[in-house]
């Protein structure tokens, strides 16, 4: 195969796949390193811009995924396509303090919180952006929550390390995923 | 209290006494029953008076509240301004700078927890920020759903569809002189039945299929009206399997028309 015919391949990958596809999958199905494929993609995406395209390759949730450009979301959203709701500020809170603190069990969200999140638990599971991820060693088992890949899609991150560091935490009380 | 004979006033003699009592230490507040006091209270009234009048009640609850506070202060901690006080009267200087240092150790805390509520701030302006940003944003197969769905059996197919597909089949119809729908159930029977045996045939129907020629506007709209009923009756789910794909009516899997077929 020469490099224009897997340029097109992992094009078609990409845009085949029903979510993120892996830089480490495209590799596994086109029998190519990895750094290849991430270069590939890189010319790709250059090609789009240059081209002034309307679509994109993001790298979100651990993948690539092909997407609108957002100048675009005006025609786009005509097309009666769902358009997701803004979260309200409560569940922003929420899903920070999750985003940074996971995995933590309900009262220690109310403790930072200083109310109650059981509806907005409730909200953010329902939309995917959260998930039981176990059980506390503790009196009563609470369950602990964590983010989920939808969370990652939504704020268009690769990861949970793209989220920026938190400013002036003292590290005691930020002790879980290496901020 | 108001002029009663002093039979009538003595159930009520009674539980202030017992309330002086409890106040002054001379009866132990665990071994008083409250409840027991009043309700003998309550029977002695009953006895002398039959039925009480309003300005008696008054009293008796009064007396009645008495008691029950005057347990409630020997048996419950003091509140936290008897403590401040107890300090002012000459409590020691150890206990006094051990209140301080803990009052001290919860502003501390209060304080930490405030300044990480404020961190989380920052977080959370960012993810706000990302949010608006990528709603804008729509991946390639992103569900494509009509904002007017009728709360259909079907998930696939809402009636904004259904009123479309509708209207090209109605613009294909030859025009009737005096058109008439008739409204008699016998006729919506007949086209839920034509509709059941259409699907019988073929398991699935095409929703144009459904329109059998010769077609004028009023049969079309009547077995419209039948398709919208067995819909209704969750008999049949409307799908579609694919986006601008051929609108397909069926059996609702395991009820009681797909079983017959």
């Amino acid at each position: 195969m020469n490099y224009s015919e897997a340029r097109a391949i992992v094009e078609a990958l990409i845009f085949a796949s029903p979510g993120p596809i892996s830089q480490k999958r495209i590799a596994e199905l086109m029998d190519l390193a990895p750094r290849t494929i991430e270069s590939i993609v890189k010319d790709i995406q250059d090609k789009y811009r240059r081209d002034k395209s309307g679509i994109q390759i993001v790298f979100v949730a651990g993948g690539y995924e092909m997407t609108t450009r957002p100048e675009f979301a005006d025609f786009v959203s005509k097309l009666n396509i769902e358009v997701r709701q803004s979260l309200s500020r409560p569940a922003l809170e929420t899903l920070a303090i999750i985003a940074y603190r996971q995995p933590i069990t309900r009262p220690e969200l109310e403790n930072v919180r200083g109310v109650r999140v059981d509806s907005v638990l409730n909200t953010l599971m329902e939309r995917r952006l959260i998930r039981v991820s176990g059980r506390k060693k503790a009196p009563g088992s609470p369950a602990l929550y964590s983010t989920t890949s939808t969370f990652l899609q939504w704020f268009g991150l690769s990861s949970l390390h793209e989220l920026p560091p938190l400013e002036q935490a003292s590290g005691s009380l930020l002790p879980n995923i290496g901020f | 209290m108001k002029d009663a004979p002093n039979e009538r006033l003595q159930p009520i003699r009674t539980l202030e006494e017992l309330a002086r009592a409890l106040e002054r230490g001379d009866e132990d507040p665990s071994q008083v029953s409250a409840r027991n006091a009043l309700e003998e209270a309550m029977s002695e009234i009953e006895r002398v008076m039959g039925k009480p009048d309003l300005d008696y009640i008054g009293d008796f609850l009064s007396a009645a509240g008495a008691v029950i506070r005057a347990k409630a202060e020997k048996l419950l901690p003091p509140e936290e301004h008897d403590t401040c006080e107890t300090r002012d009267t000459g409590e020691s200087e150890e206990e006094s700078s051990l209140s301080d240092q803990e009052r001290e150790l919860s502003n501390e805390a209060l304080l930490a927890h405030l300044m990480e509520y404020r961190v989380f701030q920052d977080a959370v302006e960012e993810l706000a920020r990302r949010d608006t940003a990528w709603r804008g944003v729509f991946p390639r197969g992103r569900q494509i759903e009509a904002k007017d769905d009728l709360p259909l059996p079907s998930n696939e197919i809402g009636l904004s569809h259904l009123l479309s597909a509708l209207k090209d089949i109605l613009e294909d119809a030859p025009r009737e002189e005096f058109p008439h729908v008739p409204q008699d159930e016998l006729f919506l029977e007949r086209g839920m039945d034509h509709i059941r045996s259409c699907i019988r045939e073929k398991t699935k129907v095409g929703f144009v299929e459904l329109f059998a020629k010769p077609v004028t506007r009023s049969s079309v709209i009547g077995v419209f009206l039948a398709l919208l009923e067995l819909i209704r009756l969750k008999e049949v789910v409307v799908e579609q399997d694919r986006h601008f794909g051929e609108i397909m009516i069926a059996f609702v899997p395991g009820g009681s028309a797909h079983e017959l077929q």
